[in-house]
């Protein structure tokens, strides 16, 4: 059996998102991105297009997110993590109710790593980790004690290959029967006049 | 004195609605906001009188007997060791309660005419306040938030801006009003509603203005704040006039008129449909602007004495037992003036109910009374979602026709409650006043077609706010499938290849 070891020993860095004073208002001209909880669409699997941009002139460089970070949902009930990656040059920083964590790209890679966390173990893990009354939240050592099993490099992208190509599958599914859904309903409504 | 850095309206906002603080937890904000209301208005009068007093000794020096003398001739007579500084000298005091209750009645005393019974049902001295020690300790803490320099009503200090602090009692009504959940509906419509039937009702000058239900008279005020001169510029030339049943409530709005410097509002308690008390020579007074925010659909409202009302208001029916909106609605028409309008915020039962009220429908409609009937986004009252509808009946209406405007879809929205934004609010008026059609939004209509509704004013009848629905073409649709078809098998293909690698 493979051992399992911290998420923080494999990590260069967890840390929090960028926590703002205020309510995070979306500003047209603004020049940073923020990935806030609304933006996680396609079942927690990817950044939606509407992420609101703020003005960047007083966030430090340090929480501009790089490909291959894995963001983490830490409050609320839905505790998933995808792994991120630049689209374009723009930047963007993650809000206050992720987690950020930078692994060590030698060792783990991010895909897996995020489609690891988004399994039953370790969502197991942190329901019996949660803290919070109303709005349930994972703290940071929880994050890093998370038990990871770690397989070979080669394996882990294997393996988040074939999660990703699994999500694509479920994502072609659901809009054939979209699709098959308002085609029927259309015919049915056609058939009335004739 | 200009030079004194004068709080923003948020901060005197603010630093009442902390003043609130004192009384939470004690008891409901349903019975705290009287005191606190009262205390505001005590401080309003007592700085007001700081004032005049600091004013006259300056113009007559020493002259002690000549300043009384003038003093006595105000708005408002502060008998003496009646002002908010005195109870401040006098906070550690055992008896406080009892003290502040004492000034209360010397003023109420002092200006009978003003202010006879509106501290009526407050008592500082009464066991709600908690037990003496409490109840001491609580008032301590409420004389030294009024003490705070934010809370320094002197007119001096504002350049007679009294909008401010009427402002800010409105303020306190409004906040009151949102958390008091059901109940709050009941003393305050909210501003961006009330300030939308005044822009419709556009009083002009010399009006005389009435509110049946006028709660704390806030929907009255904003009327007569639209009122205007031939130029078209604001008016202080109006009458006020209302009734309200709650006498708590009533009490506020007799506070609020004289917060807005609108001292010569009369403002009667009692039920209007009951015991209308606005009466000029045995019959029912008469107005040329009559507005209202009655209780949606109230029980009880009076049915068994509707039949012999003394002042014939019902000859058109008699509404239902259980629901009081018509009641409301016929009282209003029968104390308008030939010439005047009516505007009142309904629920939209009002628009279709059938039986007795249909046939009030039906008359109101044939004696071309109708003039517009305009339709409310959800969600913007206190204490209920549904959406309401505002009729507004002009008596000297020259057309026959009925505008039907669907404003539903035009909102802020709100995390509890829906609100009217500024651009809203005025199309709805621009729209009124020029009886505007435009597509999806508003309609003319002629009595035929409602009669052919059966009297139904059902907003949708005659509004068509349906968009069309996008033509679906079943081809493209057809072809996206198989492309989809297509790309599910080069992914499970695709995956089958991975799943070999792994060995599974």
């Amino acid at each position: 059996m493979l051992k399992k070891v911290p998420l923080k020993t494999i990590s260069k860095s967890v840390s929090s998102g960028f926590s703002f004073r205020e309510k995070i208002k979306n500003d047209p001209n603004g020049n940073i991105r923020v990935i806030q909880l609304k933006d996680f669409e396609n079942n927690y699997t990817s950044i939606g297009e509407d992420c609101y941009t703020v003005d960047g002139t007083k966030i430090k460089k340090k929480y501009i997110l790089n490909s291959g970070d894995i963001l983490f949902i830490s409050k609320g009930s839905n505790n998933y993590a995808l792994s991120f990656y630049k689209k374009d040059d723009f930047p963007s920083i993650a809000s206050s109710s992720l987690f950020v964590i930078r692994v060590d790209k030698s060792v783990a890679y991010p895909p897996y790593i995020a489609w690891y966390i988004n399994q039953k173990k370790i969502q197991t893990y942190l329901k019996t980790n949660e803290m919070g009354t109303y709005v349930p939240n994972i703290n940071k050592s929880t994050v890093e004690q998370m038990p990871i099993e770690l397989p070979t490099i080669e394996k882990q992208m294997l393996i988040a290959k074939i999660a990703e190509l699994n999500n694509k599958e479920q994502n072609i599914y659901h809009r054939i029967t979209e699709l098959k859904n308002i085609e029927t309903q259309q015919q049915l409504l056609k058939s009335i006049s004739k | 004195m200009n030079d004194i850095k004068r709080p923003t309206q948020e901060q005197i906002n603010q630093t009442l609605w902390n003043a609130c603080d004192t009384f939470r937890g004690a008891f409901d904000s349903s019975e705290y906001k009287n005191y606190i209301l009262v205390f505001m208005f005590i401080k309003y009068l007592s700085d007001v009188w700081k004032d005049t007093y600091q004013a006259y000794k300056e113009q007559y020096g020493d002259n002690e007997e000549l300043i009384q003398r003038k003093l006595n001739r105000e708005r408002f007579v502060l008998p003496e060791n009646c002002t908010f500084d005195y109870l401040n000298e006098h906070k550690n005091d055992s008896d406080i309660g009892e003290k502040i209750d004492k000034v209360l009645a010397q003023i109420e005393e002092k200006n009978l005419e003003k202010l006879d019974g509106v501290f009526r049902n407050i008592s500082f001295n009464s066991d709600k306040l908690g037990q003496t020690k409490d109840r001491n300790r609580r008032l301590k803490n409420l004389i030294n938030d009024f003490a705070k320099p934010e809370l320094d009503f002197r007119p001096s200090l504002w350049d007679d801006k009294q909008d401010i602090l009427g402002e800010a009692y409105m303020y306190l009504l409004e906040r009151f009003a949102s958390g008091a959940g059901k109940k709050g509906g009941e003393f305050f419509t909210p501003k961006e509603v009330s300030g939308l039937l005044a822009k419709l009702m556009a009083p002009e000058e010399g009006a005389r203005i009435c509110d049946p239900t006028c709660g704390s008279a806030s929907l009255l005020i904003k009327v007569a704040e639209e009122a205007t001169d031939k130029e078209g510029k604001p008016t202080h030339n109006f009458a006020l006039y209302g009734q309200e049943s709650n006498g708590d409530t009533w009490a506020l709005s007799k506070m609020n008129c004289f917060l807005h410097g609108m001292d010569s509002a009369q403002i009667e308690w009692c039920d209007t449909i009951n015991n209308p008390q606005l009466i000029e020579g045995g019959s029912l007074m008469k107005f040329d602007v009559v507005v209202a925010n009655p209780p949606f659909s109230l029980d009880k409202w009076g049915y068994e004495n509707a039949e012999a009302d003394r002042y014939k208001r019902f000859l058109r029916g008699v509404p239902p037992k259980s629901k009081g909106d018509y009641a409301f609605i016929l009282h209003m028409i029968e104390t308008t003036l030939p010439t005047g309008k009516v505007g009142v915020i309904v629920p939209h039962g009002v628009l279709f109910r059938g039986s007795a009220e249909g046939k009030i429908r039906q008359k109101l409609i044939e004696e071309n009374l109708l003039e517009a009937v305009i339709g409310l986004p959800q969600n913007l009252f206190y204490g209920t979602g549904i959406p309401a509808a505002i009729l507004v009946f002009n008596k000297a209406k020259k057309d026959n026709r009925v505008l039907f405007i669907d404003a539903s879809k035009d909102y802020q929205d709100g995390k509890k409650q829906n609100t009217l934004r500024e651009q809203d609010i005025a199309k709805i008026v621009d729209t009124y006043k020029n009886f505007k059609v435009i597509d999806k939004y508003s309609e003319i209509v002629e009595p035929k077609d409602i009669a052919d509704n059966d009297y139904n004013l059902n907003i949708p009848r005659y509004v068509d706010t349906f968009e069309d629905e996008e033509p679906v073409d079943i081809a493209a649709v057809q072809e996206e499938i198989d492309s989809l078809e297509k790309e599910l098998l080069d992914v499970r293909a695709e995956m089958n290849g991975y799943l070999k690698e792994l060995g599974l």
